[in-house]
Order: C-alpha cells, then structure tokens, then sequence
C-alpha cells in the first residue's frame, strides 16, 4: 500500500515538474505573472539602470566595469559633507523642507484625523470627500492653484486688500512657499494612515478609559497615542520619501531659485545632460525609499484595513 | 442633573470645534482649487473680487485651441489602456494575494506594491534611462508602460481591500457546490469584487489622467495635458491655463465621487 | 458505507492528523468531537476534498475518493460560517448547485426551503445578507441539500447561534437526518450537541481518535481520563492502589477512606482514576453511602433546579463538586462553611486509565 502511495507522489511531483507551463497558464500563476513581469521590467530594471549610470563615466554604460567610476559619488558626497557649494546647500535645502513637511503635515492631520475617526459624524463623506480629491488632481494642477493664489495681483491679495491693505510684499519665490506647497501636496499622505488606525480604536476604549479617570493628557498618551502609532510611522515615512522627490513645488513655487535634491536630479538630466551625476543622487533617494516602503508595507495591514471597511 | 446637563453642554461646544477644525483642514485643502477655478472664470489679467468679471472665453479658448486638442489627444491615448491593463494586471494580482496560497505570498505582495511608495521622479527617470537602453524609445507606448508600473499596484492595492473583505470560504463552497473555476469565476468572485474593481478602474482612470512625472520622462515629443500645463506655467501666466486645468479637474471630481460612492456602498452592504 | 483509512494530515512538522480509522455507515449521524485544534476540521476538510491528505485514503461505498475534487464528490459541506453568496438571492443560492449539477429545478426550491423550515414566500427572494443568522444556517443546509448529496458534513454550523434557537437547530438536524437517509458527519467542540443529535461518536484529541461509540456508551464509560473530564462535570480521583478482582477492580485512594470495587473492563491498561459525575453526588452531614470523604463547603451556586455545591477538601487540594435538586439540598440544611461528607453509591463510579 505505502508502495502505490509513494509511486502516486512521485508521479504527482514528476507531473508538477514536467509541465511547468500547465501550472503557470492556471490560477494563481497566470494572476501572477502579468504584474510580476511588468514590474521587473519596467520597475527593477530602471531602479537598474539608476544604480548602474551612477557608476559611469558618460550617457552611455561602459560594457567593462573595470572603467567604471565613483567619481561622482566623490562629488556629490565630499559637496555635502563640506556643506559648501551646490550640494550643501542641497543636502540643507532638502533635509529642511523634507523635515519640516514632515512635521507640519503630522501636526495638522493628527487632531483632524482623530476628530474625522471619533467626532465628526455629520456630513463625513463630504469631509472625506474634500480630503481625498486633491489626492487625485495633478500635482501641476494644484501647485498652479497655489501660484494663482499667492502671487502678485492673486486671490489672496485681492481677499487682503478688501480689509483695506495695500502694503503686500509677495509670498513667492521662498523657502517656507514651498514648505506650504509640499505640506499641502502631501497632507493626505499623513491624514488617512493617521485615520486610518484611529479608526481601529473603538469608542468604546476612549468611554472606558474615561470611565477609569483617565484625564484627557492621560488619553491622548496612553491610549490614542500607543494606538495611532503604526499611522503616524506609515504617515511620517510616507511624506518624508516623497517630499524628498518633490520637485515642482520647488520650480513653481520657489521658482527655480531654490535648489532641492529633486529639483537637482531634475537639472542634471534635463539642463546639464549628466545623466550619472543624477543618478548618484538618485541613488540616494532610492535607498531611503526602498527603506521607508518595506517599513511602511509590513506596517500596514491590509486585513485589518478590509475588516474597518474604509 | 444640571452638571451633567451643563457638561453635555460643554461636549457638543467642543464637538463643534472639532467641526471647525476639519472644515479649516478642508478649506486648506481645497484653496488652491478654488483659486484655479475663480481665475480661470476671470475676464481680465488682474483679480479683483470687487469687480470680478465672469467669461467664459478662455474655456472656449482651451477646447478650440490645436495645441490643447493635441495634448487631450495624447492624454486620451495614454489613459485608456492605462485604465484598461491596470485594472486586468492588478485585480489578478489581488485576486492571487487575497484568495489564493502560494510560495512567497507576502513577499509577492511586498514587491508588487513597492511602487506606490516610490517618489514619481525616481520611477520616472529610471525609466527614462532604462528605455533607452533597451531601445524602448520615447512616446504614447513607452508612457503607457510607464505609468502601468506605478498605477496597476494601486489597482491591486483597492481590488485586495474588497477582495479580503469576502468570506474566506467562499470558493470552497461554490466548488463543494460542483462549481468549475469558470463558474466560480462568472458567478462568484468576479461578481463578489466587481465593486471593488470599478472603484479601482476609475482611480487608475483619474491618476494616469493626471500624472505629470513619469509621462513627462517618458512621453518624449508628444505632450500632454499636464506636460502642457506645466510647459505653459513655467513661461510665466497665460489666463487659458487656468482653464484647461480646471477642465481636467472637473473629469477628476465627478469621477472620484463616482469611485467613491461605490466604495462606499459596497462597505455599507458587506457589513 | 464512508469509510477512511490511515488518513493522516501534515503541516509541516505538525500532525494535525495521526493516521486516523474512520468508518461511518450510510444515513448514519456521526459525530466528531475534540477540543479546538484537535484537527477536526482538518479531517473534515479531507472528507470534502478540500485539503489532500498527506498519506491514507477515503473511500465512499468501496470507491477511492481520496483524490476526487470537491466538485465532484457526493460530499457537501456546511461552513461554520454559512458562505452564503451575498450577492445572491436565497433562490439563487439554492439554484447554484443544481444548475452546476444538472439538476431540473421545477419547485425544488420551495420544497427545501420548507424542508428547512423557512417560509418560501417570505424568504425565497430575499438577498442572502439580509437574513438572520439562524435563516442564513438554514438556508445553507438546503443549499446543500439541493443536490442530494450522499454525505453532509457540518463544520459546526450552530456556534455562533444563541442557546434556543442552537437547541432548536439540533432536534432539527437529527430529525432531517431520520427523514433523508443521508450521512450527516458533524464537528463540534460542544459535548451537549455531540450527545443529542449523533448516532455514533468520535472522540478526537491531538489528532488521534481516542475512543468511537455510541454517545451513551462514551458517557458511561471513557476511555480515558481526558474523556472523562471533557464529557461533562466530574469529579476525579487519582488512585493509590488496585487490583484486579474478575472483571472489576478494587481500588483505594487516600482521598476517601474507603475501599471499593468497581467494574472496569476495557485494554487501555490499569485505571488510574475514579470518577464520579457531579449529579451522581450529594452532600450531606454524615456518610451515609458506602463511598466518600470529608471536605468543607465553599461555595453554594444555585443552577435551575440544581444546586452545585463547591466543596474543598482538607486532605488535599483539590476542589470537589456536588450536584443536586434544589429541594434535597434545602433539606439538608447545610450552609457555606461546614463540614461535609461528599459521597456517592460506588457503582456509580466509572474507572479510567491515564
């Protein structure tokens, strides 16, 4: 009996291994396959292509690695490191919006996601509503908004002069404009993660810890604030990285006289045509992403997220 | 009875702040758009709310004028197979993580939506110089791949959330019902996420219609609507840009409530 | 006649199924019953088709089914979540298997609905999610049911039910099992179902079989001590010294003062333990039956028309219960804090092994 068992196995497994184009074409390989292609080859292969430019001497890969350079990482690196020229005001100019935005963003969603998850039960959808639109509008879009707003002979300036003041020194072309920019661009980014596990926290925990004398500092610390955590972590990542690549607001809003780390890239690639030099600082920016995106992902549970039903 | 009156009192004062507090949120949020749509209404090239002259000139100027007609072109050419691919490959992405097992399970899942966290700039240049190396060239094709990277894992990432919200046993009890994959397929899971993929077919829609990064690296000579705002908007102002990003925000909105509406329902009924 | 064979389930280095014998005859209502994570389930699942075993076959009436996809296998299994389809009528979702198994539909629908006992003209059309949760449970047996099955499994489909309407459910199960000639195999953790609705038992712990019987039998005499205490309230003993006397034994325990004899007749080696179910005892202020001990009372719980009386004893540190009617114990006058003797008739005691 254990004989035909093992001969059934051995059959089953050569079946398996002989016809691995059978196990591909049914479910789940086939549902598989079409993403998995698409991304190594339009997304491994050009984080590639990052990654083996920043290495080269020209637009062009040397097939010999032997004549392969570090040159530029020499450069960009030393720049920073010394805070002088081009880079250290990069590397300053970046780490401050980035930071910043960062801080910002948590700061205004975090009181606005606990109110959206635990107080607001009117009109919630338009609430949210309101909140994910600008999600899906280019970032173009709404950064000329901004530039019809602030700019000289704007909205803006047209609301203030109805009060009757006429001094108005224009708030383009800054640091903290672009700051407005990135925060405003990336202020979802924080908002729903942020929601997102504020939800998870029943009413019932905050009635009970009430009931138990916790005071309102005691609830925010021992409660709300240990619960939201994984929202924060995902938010705070989430802008960081991607304020890192915020290059329009910086163009628009800071008018090109404000140089960030994606502003940079942009200029090696399109301006200069140092395709290398770029990429070396691409470099940079990849690291920290692939970082912050494998935190942010085993953080988040999709499971959990489902069962919520937001 | 009066304190705790007077205290109910006090929660609902404090509610109404809370109110205060998101609409302030909101209103920051929706400035810019705001703005955008009061100028691109304005007669003239200084604002004044005092006077304020309504046209609509520069809306007809947006949808006569051959450049704008080009880049809506482009951009129609690009988004519809965008929508179209992305919506396949992601659902059957998502319908492999959340209602299958297999080897490597989670790290699939960790692969495949790795793109949504990527800043668009690094995905767009990468891309920009992989296609030159494999001779991919620049133009409608090329974007179109472009953006599949970045928006089919957010199809997955929409059409998992509904998926995983189905009982797991499901499939189980329509085979033990004598169900073949086909049916369970037509009659079961297709219909059980439908919700979930329209939602995920419109957002991939919305965000391939408004992208700026990847098809500014990749689309080459061919422009499109935002390349063509941005092109504008760094040449300093000209009162039809206003226009024709309101124009594309307007598709943008009807079709995020629309999203939105049937995500929504679909929660409301799997509860 | 289903009968399985060596059937053995891994995961990994976990067996959640030792190489289990099973044999279940036709119209039969069987039941599996073990702890969670005793590998009921998975044996279940093996019977559907939903999970290949790791070694071992199945077979229904002489045919190996070990390997027949669910789909093609006379099974039919109620999920102890219902999987219902949602997006579907109550019509709809009984129509679902007779249209993928050919089956004419004509007034089926009707006919189980009532066979379930749901009103055909009130339920029929409406969507599966707007029933409660004892329509879903009955709407899912007859979506089983629409196709004649030979065997019905049931994956605990009662527990998430209320106590009433589960008791109601279970005289129905047995009811619809004597009326079908059907094989109903049913899985539960729950002794009370287990000995109300099933024909024959089985008793699973740590993936093995520990003893198969009618329930009668497996409540008179476990098999072991694990039985004992998991088919109901009891009392055990460790014992101190037995020997064999024919067919019985004589045991002593330093627990009770007594020697006794009692019946034991099975191979799983010398009893170890005496046990005594809570009902079999009383309390009372002298010894009056030939078998107990002193203990002090600690506790009086009225339950129904029961009393428990929790009692501890000196000599050890176990604790000891009694059950009774409410009245005898009122007679007794006995009150929390006193001194008792907990007794029973020795032939009431049943002698199991480790």
């Amino acid at each position: 009996m254990s004989t035909i068992e093992t001969l059934r196995a051995e059959i089953d497994a050569l079946e398996g291994d002989e016809n691995p184009v059978r196990r591909l074409l049914s479910p789940p390989g086939i549902l598989i396959a079409p993403m998995a292609l698409l991304l190594l080859c339009m997304f491994i292969g050009p984080m590639l292509a990052i990654v083996v430019f920043s290495f080269q001497t020209g637009n062009a890969i040397a097939l010999n690695p032997l004549e392969w350079s570090i040159a530029t990482y020499q450069e960009v690196i030393g720049g920073m490191a010394s805070g002088e020229g081009v880079y250290g005001d990069v590397l300053v100019n970046t780490v401050a919006v980035s930071i910043t935005t960062t801080a910002l963003t948590l700061i205004v969603s975090y009181p606005a996601a606990y109110a959206l998850a635990h107080k607001i039960t009117r009109y919630k959808l338009v609430f949210l509503m309101i909140l994910i639109i600008p999600l899906f509008t280019s970032v173009n879009i709404r950064v000329f908004g901004w530039a019809l707003f602030l700019v000289q002979n704007g909205v803006l300036e047209s609301i203030v002069s109805l009060f009757g003041v006429q001094e108005y020194a224009s708030l383009m072309y800054r640091r903290s404009t672009i700051i407005l920019g990135t925060t405003y661009i990336y202020l979802p980014f924080m908002l729903f993660p942020i929601y997102l596990s504020m939800l998870s926290i029943e009413d019932t925990t905050l009635e009970a810890a009430k009931d138990l004398g916790a005071s309102r500092l005691t609830l925010f610390r021992k409660i709300l604030l240990p619960l939201s955590k994984p929202g924060i972590i995902i938010g705070s990542l989430f802008v960081f990285v991607l304020s890192l690549g915020a290059n329009v607001e910086a163009e628009i809003l800071g008018g090109g006289s404000i140089f960030t780390m994606a502003s940079n890239i942009q200029y090696s690639f399109g301006y200069s045509q140092n395709w290398p030099l770029g990429s070396t600082q691409a470099v940079g920016l990849l690291l920290i992403t692939v970082v912050a995106g494998v935190v942010i992902l085993r953080t988040i549970d999709l499971r959990e997220i489902a069962a919520r039903g937001d | 009875m009066s304190t705790k009156h007077s205290s109910g009192l006090g929660d609902r004062f404090g509610d109404g702040l809370w109110y205060v507090y998101v609409g302030l949120v909101a209103l920051f949020l929706m400035t810019p758009l705001v703005s955008l749509v009061i100028a691109s209404f304005y007669d003239g090239r200084f604002f004044s709310i005092v006077d304020y002259e309504f046209t609509l000139n520069w809306y007809e100027a947006a949808l006569t004028s051959g450049s704008v007609r080009g880049a809506f072109t482009n951009t129609v050419y690009i988004s519809v197979p965008v929508t179209i691919l992305s919506t396949i490959i992601g659902t059957a992405a998502a319908i492999a993580y959340t209602r299958y097992e297999f080897p490597f399970r989670e790290q699939f899942k960790l692969f495949a939506l790795l793109p949504i966290f990527f800043p668009l700039i690094l995905l767009g240049l990468g891309m920009s110089m992989w296609a030159s190396q494999i001779n991919l060239g620049y133009g409608v094709v090329p974007s179109i791949i472009g953006e599949l990277v970045w928006i089919s894992p957010i199809v997955m990432f929409v059409v998992s959330i509904t998926a995983l919200g189905i009982d797991p046993n499901i499939e189980e009890a329509a085979k033990d019902l004598g169900a073949d994959t086909v049916t369970l397929y037509r009659k079961i899971l297709l219909p059980l996420i439908a919700d979930g993929v329209v939602s995920g077919a419109i957002f991939a829609f919305v965000l391939s219609w408004n992208n700026y990064y990847i098809v500014s690296y990749l689309s080459g000579p061919q422009s499109t609507i935002t390349t063509w705002i941005h092109g504008r908007m760094t040449q300093g102002f000209t009162p039809v840009v206003p226009a024709v990003a309101s124009l594309i925000f307007y598709v943008s909105i009807l079709l995020v409530i629309g999203a939105a509406v049937l995500e929504y329902r679909s929660v409301d009924e799997g509860e | 006649m289903l009968q399985a064979t060596n059937l053995r389930a891994e995961y990994g280095s976990l067996v959640a199924v030792n190489d289990v014998d099973l044999q279940i005859e036709t119209g039969q209502f069987a039941t599996i019953v073990g702890p969670s994570g005793c590998g009921k389930t998975t044996l279940l699942r093996m019977l559907a088709g939903h999970q290949e075993p790791t070694s071992g076959t199945v077979e229904l009436n002489g045919e190996d089914i070990t390997y027949t996809e669910p789909q093609n296998r006379p099974t039919s299994l109620v999920f102890q979540s219902w999987a219902l389809f949602p997006h579907m009528t109550v019509r709809e979702n009984i129509e679902f298997p007779m249209r993928n198994n050919g089956i004419e539909i004509g007034d089926r629908v009707e006919e189980l609905l009532e066979q379930v006992r749901l009103d055909p003209d009130v339920h029929a059309d409406k969507q599966a999610t707007e029933l409660s949760g004892g329509q879903k449970q009955r709407v899912a047996l007859a979506r089983s049911l629409a196709y004649n099955p030979d065997i019905l499994l049931l994956d605990e489909p009662l527990a998430s039910l209320d106590y009433v309407l589960r008791k109601r459910l279970q005289r129905e199960l047995a009811d619809l099992n004597d009326e079908l000639d059907m094989t109903f195999i049913y899985v539960t953790h729950s002794l009370e179902s287990a000995l109300l609705m099933s024909d024959k038992l089985f008793v699973l712990d740590d993936g093995d079989i520990i003893q198969t019987g009618s329930p009668e039998d497996i409540y008179r005499q476990p098999n072991t001590k694990f039985i004992a205490e998991f088919m109901g309230d009891a009392n055990v003993f460790e014992l101190d010294g037995v020997e064999q006397k024919g067919g019985s034994y004589e045991v002593q325990s330093s627990l009770f003062a007594q020697t006794t004899t009692v019946p034991y007749h099975h191979d799983h080696g010398e009893p170890k333990y005496l046990v005594v179910r809570y009902d079999d005892t009383a309390v009372e202020t002298e010894l009056t039956e030939d078998l107990g001990l002193e203990v002090d009372v600690e506790n009086v719980l009225v339950r129904g028309n029961t009393v428990l009386i929790e009692c501890g004893s000196p000599a050890a540190d176990g604790e000891y219960v009694a059950e009774m009617p409410v009245d005898e114990f009122r007679a007794t006058n006995i009150e929390k804090g006193d001194t008792v003797f907990l007794q029973w008739d020795s032939a009431k005691s049943i002698l199991v092994p480790e």
